[in-house]
């Protein structure tokens, strides 16, 4: 069923959403493709789940109640500065908010998301 | 001849003087006594005569005239006797004598009778006396006549005035551009119009002919009944009534605007007639309306972004568990179908919320009813919390909503009171992202609640952003009147909404709180029909 590279353990990947439907959407997909996902519903818990259990990769909204994802972004970097990261803008004032999000390491998509591209972003960042 | 010569005979008789003893001192004695009195006598009479002829006005003249005549005679007398000193012609003196008792005697007989008749005759003092009087009482009636001829002038005035002032009501009542009229309260209740103006008559299509005299409903048969009930309402709460009422009328829907004042009879107090005056502003509602409908289009443009992100959320969704289900059908030779059919549920219910949303868009950006009609704030009131709910909670602001379990319908438009709502969430979001960017990080809360009492409906919309300094709260119901840059808006929205609250029969006020703005709402609550 998985597509994945048969690694010995899944990998580990950290979906940040205030809306659950979507997180919940893509916890599924991703699931199935055969990673380990764990989803937090803003920044906060989205720190202390990679505190106790770091993911390779996050997946984060950029508008959240509380810590916002440019914040999480920055103190997620501030431990792990090649922490590979995946940025889903919601809507029309995405330019603005999503310029601070550049580096080699990081991704931009815009909502509503193709899933297909988002699977090969998260191939090709923890490769 | 005989006589004459006996009187100047002296023979027979010695003269006076010898009585005397012809002593001189005697003689002398009389004879000046005698001529002295005698000359007296003749100058009194001559006076008399002189003051009867000069005093025209003289009363009693024959008593002077006889006063003199008898003076005279006396005085005649007393030159005899000086006369007789010497010549001894007492016949002669005799005769004056009796002459002179003559007039004495009848002096003496006419002056008697008269006497109560010339007691009678004013004083000198009483005259004086009089006089005064007399001359008060010219000076009396000069004053009279005088203040006559004023109070005479001013009747003229009053009367010229009143003239002017009846031309000019007339004046005022002919070329009034709104419409006047006035009704009869008759003693049984029902109502007769005694008098419209030429407005009236151009605005109602009909000649004051077919409207005077007769009742609402036979003046107006379509509108009478809502007539006689709006004019009966004025008349039993004795209060300044306002109120708008639509008529249909060929040229369509007409609003007026009319106000109806209660006129009692001073003595009885009954309210005898309604004095009412009509405005046409169905082209001011009109205007009004388009206005309120750009605004809500333009509060539609500033909740874009925020609607954007409620559309893209369940899109999103939808968008991954599609392809998600599709890959696996392409993937899979024997596809798990509970997980697609747990993809279908999934799309489903977003596709649904969608569709809410879009509901709610087209209910608010839609044209509401054409006239006010009875509704349930507590709807609209909702409505626009949900509609912004969502998109503030992700901005960290939280909305609490405080409605009462039923609250008093209210008489409007239920979109308009959700833009009203809606408006004030936008504000209150504005001024705590001012708040924040102003060193207040923890701001985010909003409260809306209603409250109802026998006063009316109460809404309040509180937030705990920047606050209003006193110039800004007095100036922000103005329109065009802003605070914040041109992106944020135009500063409409609250001159709308006041605008629309004032619509309704109600006041929106904003009021300071310890951190933060309340906008306060009170509408009048429509009694249970």
């Amino acid at each position: 069923m998985s597509a994945e590279p048969a690694d010995l353990l899944p990998i580990h990947l950290l979906i940040v959403d205030d809306e659950a439907i979507s997180a919940l959407a893509l916890e599924r997909f991703l699931g199935r493709k055969g990673f380990r996902v764990s989803v937090a519903g803003d920044g906060e818990k989205a720190l202390a789940i990679q505190e106790r259990d770091p993911a390779r990769l996050v997946v984060t909204d950029v508008r959240m109640p509380r810590c916002s994802g440019g914040e999480l972004v920055q103190r997620l970097r501030r431990e792990d500065p090649s922490l590979p990261v995946i940025v889903m803008t919601g809507y029309m004032a995405a330019d603005a908010e999503t310029a601070g999000f550049t580096g080699p390491n990081t991704v931009v998509l815009q909502k509503p998301l193709d899933v297909e591209e988002l699977l090969a972003h998260i191939r090709r960042l923890v490769a | 001849m005989d006589l004459l010569a006996v009187l100047m005979d002296p023979a027979p008789y010695m003269p006076h003087g010898m009585c005397l003893l012809w002593q001189p001192g005697l003689i002398w004695v009389h004879l000046v006594s005698d001529v002295l009195t005698g000359l007296a006598y003749f100058s009194i009479p001559l006076a008399l005569l002189v003051f009867a002829r000069r005093r025209e006005d003289l009363v009693y003249r024959w008593v002077f005239l006889l006063f003199g005549a008898f003076i005279f005679a006396c005085g005649t007398t007393h030159f005899l006797g000086a006369w007789t000193l010497w010549n001894p012609d007492y016949l002669a003196q005799g005769v004056v004598k009796a002459f002179t008792a003559a007039v004495s005697v009848l002096t003496a007989a006419a002056l008697w009778p008269l006497l109560p008749q010339a007691l009678a005759l004013p004083s000198r003092g009483q005259l004086e006396r009089a006089n005064v009087a007399l001359a008060g009482q010219v000076t009396e009636r000069e004053r009279a006549e005088t203040e006559l001829r004023q109070a005479n002038r001013r009747l003229e005035e009053a009367y010229r005035a009143l003239k002017e002032s009846e031309a000019r009501y007339a004046g005022i009542l002919n070329h009034a551009a709104d419409s006047i009229f006035v009704v009869g309260v008759e003693p049984d209740g029902s109502f007769r119009y005694l008098q419209v103006n030429p407005a009236l008559e151009r605005e109602v299509g009909r000649p004051a002919e077919a409207i005077v005299g007769r009742t609402p409903e036979e003046a107006f048969p379509a509108a009478g009944a809502a007539l006689a009930a709006a004019y009966r309402r004025c008349a039993e709460s004795r209060a300044v009534a306002r109120y708008e009422e639509a008529l249909e009328r060929q040229a369509g829907r007409q609003v007026w605007q009319t106000v109806l004042v209660p006129v009692a009879d001073p003595e009885t107090g009954r309210i005898v007639q309604l004095v009412g005056t009509a405005r046409n502003v169905t082209e001011h509602r009109a205007l009004q309306e388009e206005l309120a409908q750009a605004s809500k289009l333009a509060t539609l443009g500033t909740m874009a972004a925020g609607i954007a992100h409620e559309m893209s959320q369940p899109l999103n969704a939808i968008r991954i568990t599609a392809a998600d289900c599709g890959l696996l059908l392409e993937e899979e030779e024997a596809p798990d179908l509970g997980y697609v059919k747990q993809g279908l549920d999934t799309i489903r219910d977003q596709a649904a919320r969608m569709g809410g949303i879009v509901d709610q868009m087209r209910q608010f950006g839609r044209r509401g009813p054409a006239r006010a009609e009875p509704f349930d704030p507590a709807g609209p009131v909702r409505r626009a919390v949900d509609l912004v709910g969502r998109h503030f909670a992700s901005a960290d602001i939280a909305v609490e909503l405080v409605l009462p379990e039923t609250l008093p319908r209210v008489m409007g438009k239920a979109g308009q009171l959700e833009q009203v709502v809606l408006n004030l969430l936008a504000n209150a979001r504005d001024a705590i992202e001012e708040a924040r960017r102003d060193g207040r990080p923890g701001a985010g809360r909003i409260r809306v609640a209603a409250a109802a009492d026998r006063r009316g409906l109460t809404l309040t919309v509180d937030d705990d952003g920047i606050g209003l300094s006193g110039e800004v709260a007095e100036r922000i119901f103005d329109p065009f009147f802003t605070t914040k840059d041109g992106e944020k808006g135009m500063g409409l929205g609250l001159s709308i909404s006041s605008s629309i609250v004032t619509g309704m029969g109600g006041r929106i006020e904003a009021r300071p709180l310890a951190a933060g703005t309340r906008f306060l709402i009170t509408l009048p609550v429509r009694e249970a029909a």
